[in-house]
């Protein structure tokens, strides 16, 4: 090589230049603190967006198109899931009650303690599960597709406020759909009981119908529905919240898809054990 | 009004954390011209866009419309101030859930009363204009980037507003499909009039079309006059832009 490629060529930096990392002890500090401060900026954020989604819930206009279309997506698009785990559920809990209380003679208590079962806990919890597979998931990913492909600041260009238009409709629809599809789980689940204790282990029908009768309240009933309403609005702002600040292109849209499930059913089961300690 | 400046922007500042991306930015922007605005990436170009139509709020400083500051205004009022403006985004933004026509009558469902006949008539009207006819039922995702862009003016036209604003309107299209939409951009401006802004880093798009250029540089406008005034300029941040962006000697001389 000659003297004057060898002088042409830029100049290497030292490593030494490089900054230097900072200690193991003072790094781990940070990691133990990023957690606690990412978690409460982002159910901070969360809050905010709950305010704000009140807010614009009251303001017209009201478009009762998009809050159909929601209902349908919400509603209509879950029922099957919904009655294929509720019919699943309904079953097994039967079958595992049957097992159980033949030891003490006791399987005509089947029907009341699986619809106990079902309405107190199963029903909303398994309902709030299966919306945030099935609705929140595909929420996240449309708001947050939105997000990065700038549609959702075309609408604010546009005058129309993103919050009234794309996450209260939504919100609203749950409200109103996952009670509904909380007593449809549970009428359900009592089918495939009532198949699988009474067509199947031969439990005596007149037995399992009184004992439900005897031993579900109609508290049972508020308790599932004020439940689900919570959960399902729960997910369901939780996933437009995700997909909303979702950033960097389809990968962060992904995040923010993963995040939407990851925490709407860890908050389901969080809010389960509150709301029920509450209504005890 | 008389007044030649539409938008007036005064010591703007707007910070991300500890990047200070707008550090006094002073510009105006001339009614009913072709305003670009230009800069490397990285100069602060799409942060004074997001600003300008009030997408973001800034750190400090003013943005006059018509004399109006705009900056301390509710999100209920910037929602009106917002419907002077027609956006047209850099990868167009068109709502990929519905059809080229659902996209441009978009607008006119929210913010008017019109019926659909009127509706569909002005829509109509917009696509015909823009040689969009033929695509009023395909969706976004079946037609091409320079078609998306036209459907994106047509939305963004079909309020007729007072203000036209394209961000980086030829990033990611071939050469012949920049000069299509540099044709677009001044056929629309003669036909529809009002006042552009065009944020762009592309010469040819600048000196093409441009009417009145400004260059950000490091969060505050560099040069600001006529093209020729920026070809001219002695300034060697303006010359070295200019230079290293391809620009050729027979468009110096126009």
């Amino acid at each position: 090589m000659s003297d004057e490629a060898t002088k042409a060529r830029p100049p290497v930096p030292e490593r030494e230049a490089l900054p230097a990392r900072p200690d193991l002890s003072l790094r781990l500090l940070r990691a133990l603190v990023r957690f606690p401060v990412l978690f409460f900026a982002g159910v901070g954020d969360l809050a905010l967006m709950t305010v704000r989604t009140l807010g614009w819930m009251l303001r017209p206009p009201y478009r009762l198109r998009l809050l159909l279309q929601a209902m349908a997506f919400i509603g209509v698009g879950s029922l099957f899931i919904i009655s294929l785990t509720a019919l699943t559920a309904g079953m097994v809990l039967a079958l595992q009650a049957v097992y159980s209380m033949r030891i003490f003679q006791a399987e005509g208590a089947v029907g009341g303690a699986v619809a106990m079962s079902l309405t107190r806990e199963i029903s909303p919890v398994f309902t709030g599960l299966m919306l945030t597979a099935q609705a929140s998931s595909a929420i996240a990913t449309e708001i947050g597709t939105m997000r990065v492909t700038d549609q959702i600041d075309a609408l604010t260009t546009m005058g129309v406020n993103p919050i009234q238009y794309l996450v209260v409709p939504r919100v609203v629809a749950a409200a109103l759909m996952t009670p509904i599809l909380c007593l449809l789980f549970t009428f359900v689940g009592m089918i495939g009981a009532y198949l699988v204790g009474v067509v199947w282990m031969n439990v005596d029908p007149g037995q399992f119908m009184d004992k439900i009768a005897n031993w579900v309240k109609p508290s049972d009933f508020r308790q599932s529905v004020i439940k689900a309403l919570v959960f399902g609005t729960l997910t369901i702002l939780i996933a437009c919240h995700q997909g909303y600040s979702a950033k960097g292109g389809a990968a962060g849209v992904g995040q923010a898809t993963t995040r939407a499930v990851v925490i709407g059913s860890v908050m389901i089961m969080v809010c389960d054990y509150l709301l029920t300690a509450a209504m005890m | 009004m008389n007044d030649p400046i539409h938008i007036k922007v005064e010591g703007l500042h707007k910070s991300y954390g500890d990047n200070h991306v707008l550090r006094g930015v002073d510009l105006d922007l001339y009614r009913g011209r072709i305003n670009v605005v230009i800069g490397g990436s990285g100069a602060g170009k799409t942060v004074l866009l997001r600003q300008l139509i009030a997408l973001e709020k800034p750190d400090r400083g003013r943005i006059l419309l018509d004399g109006e500051d705009i900056v301390p205004l509710d999100e209920v009022l910037l929602n009106r101030i917002r419907r002077r403006f027609g956006m047209v985004f850099q990868m167009s933004a068109l709502f990929d859930s519905m059809t080229v026509f659902e996209n441009v009558a978009f607008p006119l469902i929210e913010h008017t009363r019109l019926g659909a006949k009127e509706i569909r008539k002005r829509v109509m009207a917009k696509l015909e204009v823009l040689g969009l006819e033929e695509a009023e039922r395909r969706m976004p995702g079946e037609i091409s980037g320079g078609m998306r862009k036209r459907v994106a003016v047509a939305r963004a036209l079909v309020m007729e507003p007072e203000i036209l604003i394209y961000d980086e309107p030829t990033a990611g299209l071939d050469p012949v499909a920049s000069r299509t939409v540099d044709d677009l951009i001044r056929s629309t401006a003669e036909h529809f009039g009002g006042t552009s802004i065009v944020i762009s880093h592309d010469m040819c798009t600048t000196f093409g079309v441009g009417q009145h250029v400004a260059m950000l540089h490091e969060g505050r406008i560099r040069a600001a006059g006529a093209p020729a005034d920026l070809l001219g300029s002695a300034d060697p941040v303006v010359q070295r832009f200019i230079a290293s962006s391809g620009v050729t000697p027979a468009l110096r001389r126009d």
